[in-house]
């Protein structure tokens, strides 16, 4: 078989699934079609065809954003920018991940690829722990004072910076990711936390 | 220790995964975390097997094409390393599959029906305020492939398994002045004990009429899931009726009258019990499940439950499955006979309980096969917090007291915390903590302490701690060590500051859940 009938013939593939895909978008849920969909896509990339792939790809994110399923499509944009990375194809990654923020997509795999996109491409992301508030017995935040100006490139580095230079304690982080204006906040605890079956009362009382 | 793991074909990324319990089956639950050689990339709460291997085959696909027989490998040989017996084929199977067979195994499930139990409760000594609950369940036929008749079994437990309830009935029946005759119904919450072990119920009557109420009935319906272990109401030497029936045993109070504004509460010290589900393959298409609920008693310095089986039917069990919930509040210490692989696990789940699977196949009939449990408290923390407001509804203090589980033959530990929050009272704090009698204290940290202790007239112990309040915004605490064989009492503190006490609890909420906290 030469390479020409082979790629022909994976096109059509492609092309039948996108036809088989809208049919099926008529009378079943997105959640149908997305199913349908990325059995094909198995098939295909268990055999190399990662450029169908990303066709096929890029035809779920556009089907899930004209039926306004975005985490539908927050889970395309994922595979589309894993697909690229896997092409080596880091231009096109970028240009799908810097589209994917201005669409203000999320997601569990989104963010997962994310990360990895960041880290690939060394685009470093600028986070910044702009407070740390320590957490006492009572859920009470104490301000402490924070390092401005300490950049780091992803959330587990900021984790990494807490157990290794905050005293024992439970915190509240606050981080500032200068890259696209967002904050968060992450409570972690720098102490060995073990399982206790809790009894726990809270009352409040006026004393006078 | 659980450890990253590479993937196969990748230098630079790994997969953790946490399972929240020590036994392969599709229910297994955990973490799985991605990482690359910076750190973490990303981690999932997985709520069973299946969502366990989508996650990793997720993660391993994000970097890789994918390949699932590759990754069924590199899970099975994962568990593995932490000590985990997993199935590869199972495993390859839940990766293949889109969803499970659950629309199938409906389909051969034909009929289920309650059925009559008094000759289960008699052969296996059921407690006389207990009861059995049975079902009968009839299938087209047993799945030949093993993962299907599993799963069908391990569906039928699951369908049929006995749920706690989190609020408990109540039916209340009076007659106004009028001759008329209202009903009511009220669900009361299930509250903290004196101890650990028990669980504490209020119900009764408040009458909000203008007129005396007569021939008041209440009737309260305590799921068979809890022992009583002592009911009243204050004041009234009065003894209910009791009526088993079928899902919980009925308890009718009959109150002569209740004047207007009168209020009568009663109290129950309930103790929870351990659930039994009991699966028993009688015939091929034929499938009994029964709930039975077991007594925890004192023995000794721990606890015991001893349950006895014995197979009833007048033939071999082809198989029987018996799945006993131990209550959270409590540990396995052992087992007789011990619980040990393949016929027996002891499933511990992390922040939820341990369940012990027992599975014996041809039981002959008449044949017993009674289980000991010997139990122990679960580590515990009780914690209680006091958000103390003046008058002016300003919070001035908060005060929390801790209390930690420690060896039996040392007593515990009890921690007082006071946070000054509105900043300039300097009159003295005492805070007044109820021990029981036996139990002294043998240690203070500072060790000027000012610690009171004294038998109030009803013959209970009260230690005050009596102290300077700290400045506004700081703290200032005591660790006091009491010696006791019995378990502490569960109770919150009173505070009294200068001459003022206590007027008016203004918010109360309680709750038992385990959690993660710091070691102590």
């Amino acid at each position: 078989m030469t390479g020409k009938w082979s790629i022909l013939s994976a096109d059509d593939d492609v092309q039948k699934m996108i036809r088989e895909g809208k049919d099926l978008l008529a009378n079943k849920t997105p959640d149908d079609f997305l199913k349908f969909i990325e059995r094909g896509i198995k098939k295909l990339e268990e055999n190399d065809q990662f450029i169908e792939s990303v066709i096929l790809w890029h035809f779920v994110a556009e089907t899930m954003e004209n039926l306004d399923e975005q985490d539908n499509q927050s889970y395309a944009y994922s595979k589309l920018i894993s697909r690229y990375l896997l092409l080596d194809d880091l231009q096109k990654a970028e240009e799908v991940f810097k589209e994917s923020i201005s669409k203000e997509l999320s997601g569990f795999h989104l963010d997962t690829v994310r990360t990895i996109f960041e880290r690939r491409s060394e685009t470093k992301s600028n986070r910044e722990i702009i407070s740390i508030r320590k957490i006492d017995v009572f859920g009470d935040l104490d301000q402490i004072p924070a390092s401005p100006s300490t950049m780091f490139e992803n959330v587990s580095l900021v984790r990494k910076y807490v157990h290794n230079f905050l005293p024992g304690g439970t915190f509240s982080i606050t981080i500032l990711n200068h890259k696209n204006g967002t904050t968060e906040e992450l409570e972690i605890s720098t102490e060995k936390l073990v399982e206790y079956e809790v009894i726990s009362i809270q009352e409040t009382v006026r004393v006078d | 220790m659980v450890e990253q793991k590479s993937i196969w074909g990748s230098t630079r990324y790994y997969i953790k995964i946490d399972p929240y319990t020590n036994v392969f089956g599709t229910s297994m639950s955990g973490i799985v975390s991605f990482y690359d050689t910076h750190g973490l990339i990303n981690e999932k709460e997985c709520r069973n097997l299946q969502d366990i291997v989508n996650t990793v085959n997720e993660f391993w696909s994000t970097i890789l094409a994918p390949h699932e027989t590759r990754v069924a490998r590199w899970i099975e040989e994962y568990l593995s390393e932490i000590g985990i017996v997993g199935d590869y084929n199972l495993l390859l199977r839940l990766l293949r599959s889109d969803d499970l067979f659950s629309e199938d195994l409906e389909d051969l499930i034909e009929e289920t029906k309650e059925v009559s139990t008094e000759n289960f409760e008699k052969a296996f000594g059921t407690a006389e305020d207990s009861k059995i609950i049975g079902h009968e369940i009839t299938i087209k036929k047993l799945p030949e492939d093993d993962y299907l008749r599993d799963e069908l079994l391990q569906k039928l437990i699951e369908d049929n398994k006995y749920q706690m309830p989190c609020t408990i009935k109540s039916r209340i029946q009076f007659k106004l002045a009028n001759g008329e005759v209202e009903t009511t119904e009220k669900e009361n919450p299930l509250g903290i004990g004196e101890t650990l072990k028990d669980v504490a119920l209020i119900s009764g009557l408040k009458n909000t009429y203008k007129e005396k109420l007569t021939e008041i009935k209440i009737i309260d319906e305590i799921p068979y899931c809890f022992a009583i272990e002592d009911m009243g109401i204050e004041e009234l030497e009065n003894e209910p009726s009791k009526e088993k029936m079928d899902k919980f045993l009925e308890i009718t109070w009959e109150i002569p009258e209740i004047q207007p504004d009168q209020e009568v509460l009663i109290n129950y010290r309930l103790a929870k019990r351990i659930n039994r589900t009991i699966l028993e393959i009688i015939r091929n298409e034929v499938i009994a499940v029964l709930n039975s609920f077991e007594d925890i008693t004192i023995s000794g310095l721990e606890f015991a439950s001893n349950i006895k089986y014995l197979n009833i039917h007048n033939r071999q069990l082809q198989e029987l499955h018996i799945i006993d919930e131990i209550p959270p509040e409590f540990d396995i210490l052992r087992t007789n006979p011990e619980a040990l692989p393949p016929n027996a696990v002891i499933e511990k789940v992390k922040l939820i309980g341990t369940i012990v699977r027992w599975k014996h196949k041809k039981v002959a009939a008449d044949q017993s096969l009674d289980k000991i449990y010997s139990l122990d408290y679960f580590p515990f923390l009780f914690r209680s917090k006091k958000i103390i407001q003046n008058k002016e509804g300003k919070t001035i203090f908060k005060i929390a007291k801790f209390i930690k589980s420690s060896e039996r033959d040392i007593g515990y530990t009890v921690n007082y915390i006071i946070k000054n929050i509105g900043g300039n009272v300097d009159e003295i704090i005492s805070i007044a903590d109820k021990f029981p009698a036996s139990h002294a204290v043998i240690g203070q940290n500072p060790e000027n302490s000012q610690i009171m202790e004294q038998l109030d007239d009803s013959g209970i112990k009260i230690i005050t701690w009596i102290i300077e309040p700290p400045a506004a915004g700081k703290f200032v605490l005591v660790e006091i060590k009491v010696s006791g064989d019995t378990p502490p009492t569960f109770e919150m503190f009173e505070v009294f500051i200068g001459d003022r006490t206590e007027k008016e609890v203004l918010d109360r909420e309680s709750s038992i859940s385990r959690e993660l906290v710091k070691s102590l």
